[in-house]
C-alpha cells in the first residue's frame, strides 16, 4: 500500500505523476472517436459532456457539502434559457452568452442556497422541488419572453468566424468547456474550500465549532453547483438547438441524482463514470433488447423501470458507487496473490 | 360561489391530507419521507379497480380487502428494500424511495397500462342540496372516509398496544427498544399503514380525478400539506390538506387560472421560510 508523506503529495490533483500521461491519453482517444466515429457517436459525446458537468456540478453540493437538491433541473433550464434568449433575440456572441448563464444561474443558486441554513435534509429537498416546479411554471407562463409552452429555438454559436453548427464541430466546445470544469472542480474540492465543505457534510455542529461559517459555506456551495448546472443547460441548449420546459422536469433533476449516486457520492470520477453510465443506459437497453422475454422488450416503460432498479439497488449494495468499486478493485489486484 | 369552491377543495383537500398523513407515519417513526407514497395510493386505487372489474366483487367487500392486499405489499416493500438499510443515512433511504417510486410507476404501467382508465362509481351523480350549497355525493364520502380514517389511525394510536408502542418508539427509539419493542416490527408496522392509508386514499379519488399510472403525481401536492400541518402530526397532515385543497381552488378564481397548479408549492415555500416545523409540528432540538 502507498501511504502519503507529506502534505504537498496530499494535495496533489493526482496522487501520482503518471496519471496525467492517462489523462492525455485519454483525451487524444475521445477527440479522435468523436471526429471519426460519426455524427451519433459525436451527438452522445456531447450529451455525455453534458450530463458530467451538471453531475459534477450537483456532487458539489450532495456528495461534499450533504444537501440534497431536487431542482437541479431548473437550474439547468435557466441557464438554457438564459443562454437561447441572448444569442437568439439579443444576438450577444456565445462566448459571452455562456458565462453569462452561469453568472444569472449562479446568483439565483445563491438565493435559492440562502434558505439551506435553516431547513435540514429533507425540507432542502422539498424547498428545491417547489423551486423546480415553480421554476417551470413561469417558463411556461413568461411566453412574450421565453415561447411558453412552445418551447424556444436558438442558433448555434459562432466563434473565431466558424460555425459550429455539426455536432463533431460543436465537440470541441462542450469538450474545452469540461476539462476546465473539471479541473475546477477537482481544485476546489482538494483545496481548504473543499475540505470545509466535507466537514460540513460530516457534522455541521463539529464544523461550526472549528471556526467555518456554515451559512457562507453552504449558499456557495448552492451557488458553484447552480452554476455548473447552468453552463450544463447552455451547452445543452446550443447542442439540441430548441428546448422547451419538457427537457427540465423533476425526473430530469432526478435523473442527475442517479448519476451522482451511481457513480459515487463525494467523487469527481465517480460523477463521470455516473454520467457516462446513465448516458448510455438507453443505448445499452437496446443492445440487450433482443435477448429479453417479448412481453418486458416492448413495454414502453422499461428503461423507466430499470433506471429506479438501478437506483434502488446501488443505494442498497453499492452505496458507493462506480467508484467504490473501482477503488476496491484496485486495492484487490494491488494485493494481488494475497 | 365561494363557499362552492371552499367545498370542492375541502373534498380534494381531504385526499392530499390522507396521503400526508402517510409520508407523516413513515416520518414520525422513521425521520424518512416516503416519495414513492402517491405510488401506494395509485397502486391502490389500481388493486380495488382490479378487484371490482375482473374479479366482480362487490364495491364495499373490494373496499376492504384492497387495504388488506396494499398493506401486504407495503410490508414486502419495506422488508426488500427499507429493511436493509436501516442505521444507514437518512439521505439514502429518502433516495432508495425515490428509485422506488420510479419503479413502482414503471411496472404498474407494465401490468396495467398507461391508458386513463374509468373507475366504477357508486354514488349518483345528482347533486345533494343543503340549502342553497350543492356537493356531489362523491365529495361528500371523500370528506366522511376521510374522517372515518382519521378516527380509526386516532384510536389505533391511543388505546392500542401496537399504537402506544410505534408512538414510543418514534419519541425515543434506543428505550422503547430496550422495553422491549422490536424496531423491526415497528418499521414493517408503520410501512403497511401508510401502505393502507394510501389505498383508501387511491380508492376514493379515483372516483373524483382519474385512473391511471400517473395518478401518483397526486402525491406530490401532499408534501406542502405534510409541510404546512407539521411533518410529525397526523392531525396537521389533514389540516394542511384542506389548506392546500382550498387555498388552491381559490387561487384558481381570484389569480391567474395558471397559479393553481403551483400555488401549492408557493404556499409551501412561505411556510418553509417562516416557520419551517409547520403549524402542528414541534421544533426539536438535535443533540450533537
Amino acid at each position: 500500500m502507498d501511504f502519503r508523506e507529506s502534505y504537498s503529495q496530499d494535495f496533489r490533483i493526482f496522487d501520482k505523476f503518471y496519471k496525467w500521461g492517462w489523462i492525455a491519453f485519454l483525451a487524444a482517444g475521445v477527440i479522435f472517436f468523436s471526429q471519426t466515429g460519426g455524427d451519433y457517436v459525436a451527438f452522445l459525446l456531447n450529451l455525455i459532456f453534458i450530463n458530467i458537468i451538471g453531475a459534477v456540478g450537483l456532487n458539489i453540493l450532495s456528495g461534499f457539502t450533504g444537501l440534497i437538491s431536487l431542482g437541479h433541473a431548473a437550474f439547468m433550464a435557466i441557464g438554457a434559457y438564459t443562454s437561447s434568449i441572448l444569442t437568439a433575440k439579443l444576438g450577444v456572441p456565445f462566448w459571452l452568452a455562456l458565462p453569462a448563464s452561469g453568472a444569472v444561474t449562479g446568483v439565483i443558486g445563491f438565493i435559492v442556497g440562502l434558505p439551506s441554513l435553516r431547513l435540514i435534509g429533507i425540507y432542502l429537498a422539498l424547498a428545491t422541488m417547489a423551486f423546480g416546479f415553480i421554476t417551470d411554471e413561469i417558463i411556461l407562463q413568461w411566453k412574450s419572453l421565453t415561447g411558453g409552452a412552445d418551447g424556444i429555438a436558438t442558433i448555434p454559436p459562432i466563434m473565431f468566424g466558424l460555425t459550429f453548427g455539426s455536432y463533431k464541430r460543436y465537440f470541441f466546445i462542450t469538450f474545452i468547456s469540461l476539462v476546465i470544469l473539471l479541473f475546477a472542480a477537482k481544485n476546489m474540492v482538494r483545496g481548504s474550500f473543499g475540505r470545509a465543505l466535507m466537514a460540513i457534510r460530516d457534522s455541521e455542529t463539529a464544523a461550526e465549532t472549528m471556526g467555518i461559517n456554515l451559512g457562507w459555506y453552504k449558499a456557495i456551495s448552492f451557488t458553484i453547483s447552480a452554476i455548473y448546472a447552468g453552463l450544463a443547460g447552455s451547452l445543452y441548449a446550443h447542442l439540441l438547438l430548441f428546448v422547451s420546459v419538457d427537457n427540465f422536469t423533476l425526473l430530469h433533476s432526478i435523473g442527475f441524482i442517479v448519476m451522482v449516486v451511481v457513480g459515487g457520492l463525494g467523487s469527481i470520477t465517480g460523477s463521470i463514470m455516473g454520467a457516462i453510465f446513465i448516458t448510455m443506459l438507453p443505448e445499452i437497453i437496446s443492445l440487450t433488447k433482443d435477448y429479453l422475454p417479448p412481453i418486458v422488450r416492448t413495454a414502453s416503460s422499461l428503461q423507466a423501470a430499470v433506471y429506479g432498479m438501478i437506483l434502488m439497488l446501488f443505494v442498497i449494495y453499492q452505496p458507493l458507487g462506480f467508484y467504490g468499486l473501482w477503488v476496491k478493485i484496485k486495492n484487490w489486484w494491488k494485493t494481488f496473490p494475497l | 360561489m365561494l363557499i362552492q369552491q371552499i367545498i370542492s377543495g375541502l373534498a380534494v383537500g381531504c385526499v392530499y391530507g390522507l396521503v400526508a398523513v402517510g409520508f407523516v407515519l413513515i416520518y414520525k417513526t422513521t425521520e424518512v419521507i416516503n416519495f414513492a407514497q402517491g405510488e401506494l395510493m395509485m397502486i391502490g386505487a389500481f388493486v380495488a379497480f382490479t378487484l371490482i372489474t375482473l374479479f366482480n366483487i362487490p364495491y364495499g367487500i373490494a373496499f376492504l380487502l384492497t387495504p388488506v392486499i396494499c398493506g401486504i405489499i407495503g410490508l414486502l416493500l419495506e422488508r426488500a428494500f427499507i429493511r436493509p438499510l436501516v442505521g444507514k443515512p437518512v439521505v439514502s433511504i429518502i433516495i432508495v424511495t425515490i428509485g422506488l417510486s420510479i419503479t413502482l410507476r414503471a411496472f404498474s404501467g407494465m401490468i396495467w397500462s398507461y391508458d386513463t382508465l374509468y373507475y366504477p362509481r357508486l354514488f349518483p351523480d345528482e347533486a345533494i342540496k343543503f340549502g342553497s350549497i350543492v356537493m356531489a355525493p362523491v365529495d361528500l364520502s371523500v370528506i366522511l372516509v376521510t374522517l372515518g380514517m382519521v378516527i380509526l389511525l386516532f384510536l389505533f394510536f391511543k388505546f392500542t398496544i401496537r399504537g402506544i408502542s410505534l408512538q414510543s418508539s418514534a419519541q425515543n427509539p434506543l428505550a422503547s427498544l430496550l422495553m422491549g419493542i422490536s424496531v423491526k416490527q415497528v418499521y414493517s408496522i408503520t410501512w403497511a399503514i401508510s401502505a393502507m392509508v394510501g389505498a383508501v386514499a387511491g380508492m376514493i379519488v379515483a372516483p373524483i380525478t382519474f385512473l391511471s399510472v400517473n395518478m401518483g403525481f397526486l402525491g406530490l401536492k401532499a408534501f406542502p400539506a405534510a409541510i404546512i400541518g407539521g411533518f410529525n402530526s397526523i392531525p396537521g397532515a389533514i389540516v394542511g390538506g384542506v389548506i392546500i385543497g382550498i387555498s388552491e381552488n381559490l387561487a384558481g378564481i381570484y389569480l391567474p387560472s395558471w397559479f393553481k397548479d403551483i400555488f401549492a408549492y408557493i404556499v409551501m415555500m412561505a411556510v418553509l421560510m417562516i416557520r419551517p416545523e409547520g403549524i402542528f409540528g414541534i421544533h426539536e432540538q438535535k443533540k450533537v
